[in-house]
């Protein structure tokens, strides 16, 4: 069974021959490890240190995990990275270019609207970039294409911002809600209703001929002096104002949007002041009134993600832990980012405005007044997100990403070598040991070769 | 005097020696013969009334220790212990894989977490979640493949046990019908070569059992295990019964009533048969250790893959409990089953309760459990607060499972229980038993993978790309602390063994490799102690050529002398005769 039998005079030989296998044993074990280049095959042969290469096992399987993870984000965050900056570019040109005087209207397609179209598109490719069908910019929904395309933004857009023009009643030739009238000494303006401009204030330069009163009745008491000035202060749909000044002016001049002309009655220079405000009105109410409509429509638009976000709906301030990687024990970085965050809906709204509107009538001053807030808008005030925001924030992730790598790579290579030391064999000191047993086994041998001659039965 | 009796003791000398020579022809022909001992023949002289008239052959007599015999036999019981024990040892220590080796159970589970970290770095994507079902399904193979070769070895024990009692039993007989002719062969003087093939069959009979040996009259012995019951009492030999069962499972167990394992019985003359193993009769020896494999050693390797199964399904299922002293609040349990593990008076408890629907349903489960003084409360906001176990008790941990797998929580049923038909596991200590064979992942899973994402079907529906419940299952398998119980050998009786998953996982392996080595060393140690006494046995009773080649000159002289005082005789009687 499980021992050999016993045999008393047998003890000897069956001693030497058990040598024998064990040496040979020995021989073919560090054969093995000579070949596998492993100190033992079970975690037996491991000895006490079994535990420390478990335990080191794990971890380096950890640390794997946390580099894929890494690598996975890199590629990510690279591109990411990428299309940021190239946002960033375009709401920086076209804010530049806003800045220019504009190129006029030709042809109904202002240069401005030509290039805000161009960059729509590509500012809803780079939203729209997927690596291996996972969307980068969609939060957590990676199957979803998270910006609807630039026909439908454009198509949607356009009537809603003849809509809203109309609604201001600023298109075309309107007057923007607000009626002029002048009734003895005193032009007044009344506004007619929602929308449209508001009556923010008068001011008078010279109040012994002509006194401002709120909301805005001026009225004339006494002949004013060429150069005196009117204003009023008209507020618009989108937030802004605008102020309309009027210059007295000496007969023989003629009303205009900036001028009115002095008449030694009164009531006939009230009469004139009501005409010129009627013309400057209507001046702001096609331009400044008109593409602030546009805007306000674009900005509601683009308010309600609904209309033309198809990504993730997660409050757009958390965007950056939709893509929580785990880099480290403990560490986690934000990876992930949404088309509908501000600084990307701020860029959209302002290309969207200008890509949809229309200046097939030719107005320079609304295409001037629309850039105008263009630019001012691209330039962020504080506690705005900007675009450079969110790749600050991506760039520190990439950042510590980088570092942890880093870090990762000298750990594991340390618990490699403190492995090895453990499970390698190494070939010299194997090498050595095999020599030394050869060496071993040939004089066991010899030995035994030798005594089994020396018996009594050889010399009788 | 005369020349006639000076022939006469040539004659008788010429017999002697040639009775010397037939023993050592007969020593060198069976010097390694088993079991055979060196002889030797003492001449004594004839004792004719008051003078020596010439030379007779003795009693043949073995050289014997007989002290040294009996620590062999102990010695034999030893080794063949220790060397079942060793081969066992080694056995359970290869079914874990070779350190490093895709095969080895650590090398699986690694390669599920590093999956699973890939699943929190890209929820959506199709192939990596593929992957984390795949490493799943190879961890929990992996498990039942170790838990199969863990029953394998036990159907093994329980195989040796079933031939070594076969051979006991052959031998028991041989000792007996041996015996009885050693002590007829005693009065007739003269009983060496039965006695040393009666030891031989001790001899083997020790590497079976660790057996006592008491010399009784007229060369007879009586036999007795280690423990002191008899196996032989020199007229009749007791015969070993064994129920061998052909397949060993998890549930197989002696300590079941009736055991479901094979027993082994000594039948007395009389017909009466009484449980040896109750009876501690077996403690070294092939049967002892084989005996310790069976009932010891892989029940605990069976129990520890048993808690490793259980761990990994409960960490992904199960919702722990806010444990305040002895007190604990469960949040949004509604329906789903409930394990509690506690300590109580030093001993470790775990209670598995079906899920109740409400608060008042918990306390009548958990009263129903044992526990009569437990109060639990309806907190709102779908808390419960069980209050009132016992004051000496201390709570290691509870939870509820999860079994739906769009809860609208993190936690859902990865691992489910191929045995209950593929249902979640729900913890308890019967669907423990075993359950490293049955554990399986969730067909569900398998079928739809993005159920490793998607906790809430919605609306609103969790996006593809949430990292919830895929971060969920990292830390619940990599730091998440769960109690493993005492019986699995692993931490402290009185303080159980609280680890990850994966640490409980890597201390399996250690375990059993630590206990791989030390079965090796024990069994290396005994060899030697084995190999020393065989050799003190062998320097007295052992036949050495040379000192019977010595003993041969010797006996071809005085054969040669005798013959030559023969011819003398002859010469004298001659020149007698020529007078």
């Amino acid at each position: 069974m499980a021992l050999a039998p016993f045999s008393p005079g047998g003890v000897q030989v069956r001693r030497t021959a058990e040598m024998f296998v064990q040496l040979r044993q020995q021989g073919v074990d560090l054969e093995r490890q000579l070949t596998t280049g492993k100190k033992a095959e079970t975690f037996a042969g491991l000895g006490f240190e079994r535990r420390t290469a478990l335990d080191l096992r794990g971890k380096l399987s950890a640390l794997e995990g946390f580099q894929a993870t890494i690598k996975d984000a890199d590629l990510r965050l690279k591109l990411m990275l990428q299309s940021t900056q190239n946002l960033q570019q375009i709401a920086s040109d076209t804010r530049a270019g806003a800045l220019l005087p504009s190129s006029g209207v030709s042809g109904g397609q202002p240069l401005e609207q030509a290039q805000a179209q161009g960059n729509l598109k590509l500012a809803i490719d780079l939203l729209n970039a997927d690596i291996n069908g996972r969307y980068l910019f969609s939060g957590r929904t990676h199957d979803q294409k998270p910006v609807l395309s630039y026909d439908t933004i454009v198509g949607d857009l356009a009537p809603l911002i003849a809509a809203a023009k109309t609604a201001n009643d600023a298109d075309p030739g309107g007057t923007g809600t607000l009626s002029v009238a002048s009734a003895g000494p005193a032009a007044t303006v009344t506004d007619g209703g929602a929308g449209g401009f508001g009556l923010v204030g008068v001011t008078s330069s010279n109040p012994g001929a002509i006194t401002a009163a709120a909301p805005a009745t001026f009225t004339v008491t006494a002949p004013p002096a060429a150069g005196d000035a009117i204003s009023l202060r008209l507020s618009l749909p989108d937030g802004s104002e605008e102020t309309i000044t009027l210059t007295a002016a000496a007969a023989p001049g003629v009303n205009s949007a900036g001028q009115f002309v002095i008449d030694a009655d009164n009531n006939v220079t009230a009469a004139n002041i009501a005409t010129a405000l009627g013309l400057a009105i209507g001046e702001r109410a096609t331009g400044a009134l008109a593409s602030a409509s546009a805007m306000t429509a674009a900005e509601t638009y683009f308010a309600t993600d609904a209309n033309w976000y198809a990504g993730d709906t997660a409050p757009a301030a958390d965007a950056r832990s939709t893509a929580p990687a785990r880099i480290d024990q403990t560490q986690v970085v934000g990876t992930g980012a949404q088309a509908n965050e501000e600084g990307f809906r701020t860029l959209l709204t302002q290309l969207a405005a200008l890509s949809a509107d229309t200046f097939a009538d030719g107005n320079r001053d609304r295409l001037d007044a629309l850039l105008m807030r263009v630019a001012g808008n691209l330039t962020p005030g504080q506690g705005e997100q900007k675009i450079s925001d969110i790749g600050v924030e991506l760039g520190n992730a990439h950042g510590a990403m980088a570092n942890a790598r880093e870090r990762h790579q000298a750990t594991a290579a340390m618990l490699q070598n403190t492995l090895g030391g453990i499970e390698d064999a190494p070939s010299e000191e194997v090498a050595a040991k095999l020599l030394a047993l050869q060496t071993r086994l040939q004089a066991s041998y010899q030995t035994t070769s030798l005594l089994s001659k020396l018996s009594l039965v050889n010399y009788l | 005097m005369s020349l006639m009796s000076a022939l006469n003791a040539a004659v008788s000398g010429l017999r002697t020696t040639q009775a010397g020579i037939d023993l050592v022809a007969q020593n060198v022909a069976n010097a390694e013969s088993v079991g055979y001992t060196r002889r030797v023949i003492s001449p004594v002289q004839v004792v004719t009334d008051d003078r020596t008239s010439g030379v007779r052959t003795g009693e043949v007599q073995r050289v014997l220790d007989t002290l040294a015999q009996k620590q062999l036999w102990t010695e034999m019981s030893g080794a063949a212990y220790t060397k079942v024990r060793a081969d066992f040892a080694s056995a359970i220590d290869r079914l874990f894989g070779a350190p490093g080796s895709a095969a080895s159970l650590d090398h699986a589970m690694n390669d599920f977490t590093e999956q699973l970290s890939k699943l929190v770095s890209d929820p959506a994507d199709f192939s990596t979640r593929a992957s984390v079902v795949d490493r799943a399904q190879t961890l929990a193979a992996r498990i039942s493949t170790i838990a199969d070769g863990v029953q394998n070895l036990r159907t093994q024990a329980e195989g040796r046990i079933s031939d070594a009692v076969t051979r006991a039993n052959e031998l028991l007989k041989g000792i007996e019908a041996t015996n009885a002719k050693v002590m007829a062969a005693d009065f007739k003087g003269g009983s060496a070569a039965l006695e040393d093939e009666r030891d031989r069959m001790i001899n083997e009979l020790a590497g079976l059992m660790d057996v006592q040996v008491q010399e009784g009259l007229n060369g007879s012995i009586r036999l007795l295990t280690g423990s002191g019951l008899t196996l032989f009492d020199g007229m009749s030999a007791t015969r070993l019964t064994f129920d061998e069962r052909a397949v060993l499972g998890p549930t197989s167990s002696y300590e079941a009533n009736p055991p479901s394992v094979g027993v082994i019985r000594a039948v007395s003359v009389s017909g009466s048969s009484s449980d040896l193993i109750a009876a501690g009769a077996f403690r070294s020896g092939v049967i002892g250790a084989a005996l310790e494999m069976r009932d010891e050693t892989l029940v605990q390797a069976q129990r520890q893959l048993d808690e490793l199964a259980a761990g990994l399904a409960r960490a992904f299922s199960d919702v722990p409990a806010a444990i305040n002293g002895t007190s604990m609040t469960f949040q949004g349990l509604g329906g789903n089953p409930v394990t509690v593990d506690l300590m109580i008076g030093g001993s470790f408890q775990r209670f598995a309760l079906p899920g109740p629907a409400t608060a008042a349903g918990l306390q009548a489960a958990i009263q129903g459990a044992g526990f009569a003084g437990v109060t639990v409360a309806d907190l709102g906001g779908d808390e419960w607060q069980v209050n009132g176990l016992p004051a000496q008790s201390a709570l290691l941990g509870a939870s509820h499972t999860v079994t739906g797998l769009n809860a609208g929580v993190p936690q859902f049923p990865l691992f489910t229980d191929r045995g209950a038909g593929g249902a979640p596991f729900t913890g308890g200590n019967d669907q423990t038993l075993g359950f490293a064979q049955r554990i399986m992942v969730n067909a569900a899973i398998v079928g739809d993978r993005s159920n490793l994402v998607r906790m809430d079907l919605g609306p609103p529906a969790t996006p593809q790309g949430d990292t919830t419940r895929a971060q969920f299952m990292l830390d619940s398998l990599t730091t998440a602390t769960w109690v493993f119980p005492p019986t699995t050998g692993i931490g402290g009786v009185a303080a159980p063994f609280g680890a990850s998953i994966s640490d409980f996982g890597r201390r399996i392996v250690e375990m059993q490799g630590a206990n791989a080595e030390a079965a090796q060393r024990l069994d290396e140690g005994q060899k030697i102690a084995l190999a020393t006494i065989e050799s003190r046995f062998a320097d007295t009773s052992g036949v050495n050529i040379d000192q019977e080649m010595a003993l041969l000159v010797q006996l071809q002289t005085a054969y040669g002398a005798n013959a030559r005082v023969m011819t003398a005789v002859r010469d004298m009687m001659d020149m007698l005769m020529r007078i």
